[in-house]
């Protein structure tokens, strides 16, 4: 590392004020001159998993030149075969499985990725490259840490240092150091920084599903947002349609959400309730649906009502009607007939039929049935 | 006089002004109670010259049922749309436009001797003093 570089004053992609990441050196040796060793290529990659296990030794000399392959952490076997064939090494790798009866389980095709075999670097560089990387990284990212510890159950406080070495393992081989930005080519390092950034997000969602965690995440926006604009908590009706589902979706979701919150946080911070039994019985029962409809309905129709029996325009002779409002009123909600209206008001029936008749005019002019 | 009689007796005769009032209900989930009533308050200080009382109060499985009932004036004011018939109305209007959040509604007046009447009998109608009680809706369901 050049003396000064690290106070390099950079402008981030979120156009903040950064500090150049470091490049790194291991032996004396530069990160690029390592892994120039092993040069940026575009390939094709299939991976997959197996039922028994796949001898990924024999299947890559069975595939012959230009292909290559490497283990990463999360078990599954990939092949990185030349851009653009990779569907017809695809049907190979089936047919070698049949062959030597390997049941393969779906099995992917991600065209024109980037890729560096790694592997072809030798005395053990590339370990000391990712380790001096991961060191680097682990004390700058509290926040990914702390993250990642309250996404997953099982991630402990001391299990980060490994996950984090592995992360960056599996990540080393897609790095291209080709790649310029504002502030010049991108170094390994930084690579890993931006790759760092959705790493708990990534991690939830593999281990519980995309749908449980975008949902989540969906639903916590929602909520900033309500806060923000109208100083409240999201309805059930808002976070429905921020989820496009139904409102008995939406409770299955959030119960599964909640569940999940309680396996880790016993004192949830969320307030919504974990027994599906109560939850069922809220109001409306399970589908939840007509008792927020009829919320719903009755509002708008209060509204329309007031609007009915309220004039904006300028030349009004009276601003608002409340003759045609109390006969509204007590014919629908107090249940009275036209003549206990009338004797209510002390007015004559008729009076109070064309009074209950602008109303209803208006509200069929405004479209309300 | 007593209650029972009251009733049977021609107010006008009685030297009373008979009133008409009209319910509304908010519906805010138990989240939005202590906000909602605290708004409710705020709006209802703005306009004192609009007779406003609670008239209900009631806890559901999901939502707190906090019900006014608006005074829309005597038969006459409303017959002739006086300033204070058509200002009750306005408000009414109003509360329900900057109150949207809270599903507010049009219901029947609340019995008195009901649970939901007699609950809101014990809150007080004060600016703080209502929201206080309202955010804290069970206390109010087991002193009933």
């Amino acid at each position: 590392m050049a003396p000064g570089e690290q106070d390099e004053v950079i402008v981030t992609a979120q156009h903040r004020l950064g500090r150049r990441v470091p490049d790194l050196t291991v032996r004396g040796m530069h990160e690029q001159q390592i892994l120039d060793l092993a040069p940026a290529m575009i390939c094709d990659r299939i991976h997959w998993d197996c039922i028994d296990g796949c001898d990924m030794e024999s299947l890559v000399v069975h595939l012959g030149r230009g292909v290559f392959t490497r283990q990463w952490s999360d078990g599954q076997f990939r092949v990185w075969v030349p851009a653009g064939e990779g569907y017809a090494y695809r049907d190979l790798i089936r047919a070698w499985a049949l062959e030597h009866d390997v049941e393969l389980v779906n099995t992917r095709v991600e065209p024109k990725v980037p890729f560096r075999d790694l592997e072809s670097v030798p005395d053990g560089l590339v370990p000391e490259l990712i380790a001096a990387c991961t060191a680097w990284l682990f004390s700058r990212s509290y926040l990914v840490r702390r993250k990642l510890v309250t996404e997953l159950e099982l991630v402990e406080d001391e299990d980060v240092y490994s996950l984090m070495y592995l992360f960056v393992h599996d990540h080393a081989d897609r790095f291209d150091s080709d790649r310029t930005g504002r502030n010049g080519t991108l170094n390994f390092t930084a690579f890993m920084f931006g790759k760092l950034r959705t790493w708990p997000q990534d991690a939830a969602r593999s281990a519980y599903g995309r749908t449980i965690v975008s949902d989540r995440i969906t639903l916590h926006r929602v909520q900033e947002r309500s806060l923000a604009a109208h100083g409240r908590t999201a309805s059930e009706s808002d976070r429905a349609a921020a989820l496009g589902v139904s409102v008995a979706e939406l409770r299955r979701r959030e119960e599964a959400i909640a569940t999940l919150a309680g396996l880790r946080n016993h004192d949830e911070l969320i307030g919504w309730e974990v027994d599906p039994q109560l939850a069922m019985e809220r109001e409306g029962g399970p589908s939840g649906q007509d008792s927020v409809d009829s919320y719903d309905r009755a509002a708008e129709i209060t509204r329309a009502i007031l609007d009915a029996v309220s004039d904006d325009s300028p030349n009004a002779r009276r601003p608002h009607d409340p003759l045609a409002l109390a006969a509204t009123y007590l014919t629908f909600w107090e249940g009275q007939t036209r003549v206990q209206v009338a004797r209510e008001l002390e007015i004559l029936p008729k009076t109070a039929s064309s009074a209950l008749t602008r109303v209803l005019e208006r509200l069929h002019a405004a479209g309300l049935q | 006089m007593t209650d029972a009689v009251l009733p049977a007796m021609d107010l006008g005769l009685a030297g009373l002004h008979k009133e008409i009032e009209v319910a509304l209900r908010f519906a805010p989930s138990f989240q939005a109670a202590g906000r909602a009533a605290s708004s409710l308050s705020h709006m209802i200080a703005l306009h004192p010259g609009i007779p406003v009382r609670l008239a209900g109060v009631e806890v559901t499985h999901s939502r707190v049922h906090l019900t006014i009932a608006v005074t829309l004036g005597a038969i006459d004011d409303i017959k002739v749309a006086s300033a204070r018939s058509t200002s009750s109305v306005a408000f009414m209007r109003a509360l329900v436009h900057s109150m949207a959040a809270f599903d507010p509604a049009f219901v029947q007046l609340p019995d008195p001797a009901s649970r939901e009447a007699l609950q809101a009998q014990q809150v007080m109608i004060t600016d703080s003093g209502t929201a206080r009680r309202l955010a804290a809706p069970e206390p109010i369901l087991r002193s009933a």
